[in-house]
């Protein structure tokens, strides 16, 4: 089995609040091949999610797929309602960073 | 929403403007949410709990989005200026997809900006957007992804009455920078629903700002934290305040929290923020205050710097952050007509 680095199959990878309870991320990926890989690989589930982030899978609250963009979006819930006591990012902008490391399983 | 409106006469003063003005407010009092969740009609969003009449009890301020019916409706009686307090995003642009990528000007164009537009055009059955600016252009790409943006689910896109269905949406590039969208729909509710945000106070804030550099601190600094926690809790148990006191560690956890999922090695420097939230703003400094000189001097495993474990970037370290906010309401309200909570004014300038 060959790896890609999601960094070269994705040309933007980003964390946002969906409102204050949700936590939104996006890989867009750099063309239509490099979204087809992806999907393939069939990788991008709720358990994903749930180990990058140490939450339970209940808190992932979708995976979504969403062609005309070549994105895969998945939603999680927030671990403090944002701008409540213990929030460290009120507008949830730097939570992405643990999808930097994924590496997408391809074929031989 | 009165600032607004201050400055807009103020200018039409100077400049001896003449038009009608319509005012759209969107506040709504306490006392008719609560009249609504007892018949039913208020329900969570998303992952947000039930409102309680409790939560109402406490909640200082609540705010309806407005759709798009308030604003044509104001122009429709001739309003040629409309100041509105809060609507949904999309609502000024009357178009429901194409506002949705507008409202964010050019962040939906390659090279994004927020401090550029960009142009749409509403056909009979597509829109087409392109930017002004032309170092930008629309792709495909950076049009689809708009649709993202903030959004739980792209594919259906609730807002006032209705939702947006982009299950068929097409995106096709017409020309260089130009991108036209067909296929998406919008399908009223049956029943017309508007959503509520409302806050109640959680105190007051007074932070300190410092740094760690001693290497034997930083691999202590769970311990430190624990320490200065249990003291403070020691120190004011006879005085019966309400606080919570948190630390922010730059350096360690202090962007992710709970969802940080390395534990790397500890680092050179480390970033500490010390927050305090009381009930008033004197207990508030009260606890950081006793908090940042508890941290500064005590003691931990393997000590070797014993003039101070912390370093202040300012004099005075402390500083008050006023009143605190956080979310009671964030729910859905059904009503009988989208005009309903949100009365115009309209004035002769």
């Amino acid at each position: 089995m060959r790896y890609i680095k999601i960094t070269d199959l994705a040309s933007v990878i980003r964390s946002k609040n969906a409102g204050p309870y949700e936590l939104t991320l996006d890989i867009i990926f750099n063309s239509k091949e490099s979204f087809e890989l992806a999907r393939r690989s069939g990788m991008f589930k709720h358990e994903l999610f749930a180990k990058l982030y140490g939450i339970d899978i209940e808190n992932v609250i979708g995976v979504v797929e969403f062609e005309p963009a070549n994105a895969i979006k998945a939603t999680i819930k927030r671990p403090v309602v944002s701008g409540a006591l213990g929030e460290t990012d009120v507008y949830g902008s730097q939570q992405h960073a643990p999808l930097l490391g994924l590496e997408v399983p391809v074929g031989n | 929403m009165k600032r607004d409106y201050d400055l807009i006469m103020e200018v039409s003063r100077r400049k001896n403007l003449h038009f009608r003005l319509a005012l759209i407010h969107a506040e709504v009092g306490r006392e008719r949410v609560r009249r609504s969740l007892r018949e039913g009609k208020v329900v969570p969003l998303g992952p947000a709990p039930p409102l309680q009449e409790e939560d109402l009890d406490n909640t200082v301020r609540i705010v309806g989005q407005m759709g798009v019916e308030p604003l044509t409706g104001a122009l429709e009686a001739g309003a040629d200026v409309v100041v509105a307090g809060r609507a949904y995003d999309p609502s000024v642009f009357a178009a429901p997809h194409m506002g949705k990528i507008l409202e964010c000007g050019a962040i939906a164009a390659i090279p994004g900006s927020g401090s550029d537009c960009l142009m749409g055009c509403l056909g009979e059955e597509y829109f087409e957007v392109w930017p002004l600016n032309p170092v930008r252009c629309c792709t495909v790409t950076s049009v689809a992804a708009h649709t993202l943006y903030e959004k739980t689910n792209p594919l259906l896109l609730p807002g006032p009455g209705g939702y947006l269905d982009l299950k068929e949406a097409k995106f096709t590039q017409v020309s260089e920078n130009r991108v036209r969208v067909t296929g998406s729909k919008f399908i009223p509710s049956d029943r017309y629903t508007v959503k509520l945000e409302g806050v109640k106070k959680a105190g007051y804030r007074t932070v300190s700002i410092a740094g760690c550099r001693d290497p034997v601190m930083v691999r202590e600094i769970d311990r430190v934290t624990g320490l200065v926690k249990e003291r403070t809790r020691d120190n004011f148990a006879a005085a019966g305040y309400e606080y919570t006191l948190d630390f922010k560690l730059y350096g360690i956890n202090g962007v992710m929290g709970k969802l940080e999922p390395e534990q790397a090695p500890h680092p050179r420097e480390l970033g500490v923020v010390i927050e305090a939230v009381a009930q008033t703003q004197e207990v508030a400094d009260t606890i950081c205050s006793f908090a940042r000189s508890t941290m500064l001097h005590c003691s931990y495993p393997g000590r070797i710097a014993t003039a101070g474990n912390l370093a202040f970037p300012f004099s005075p370290s402390d500083f008050r952050g006023g009143e605190v906010y956080r979310f009671s309401v964030y729910h859905l309200m059904e009503v009988d007509d989208p005009f309903e909570l949100f009365p115009m004014e309209m004035i002769d300038v």
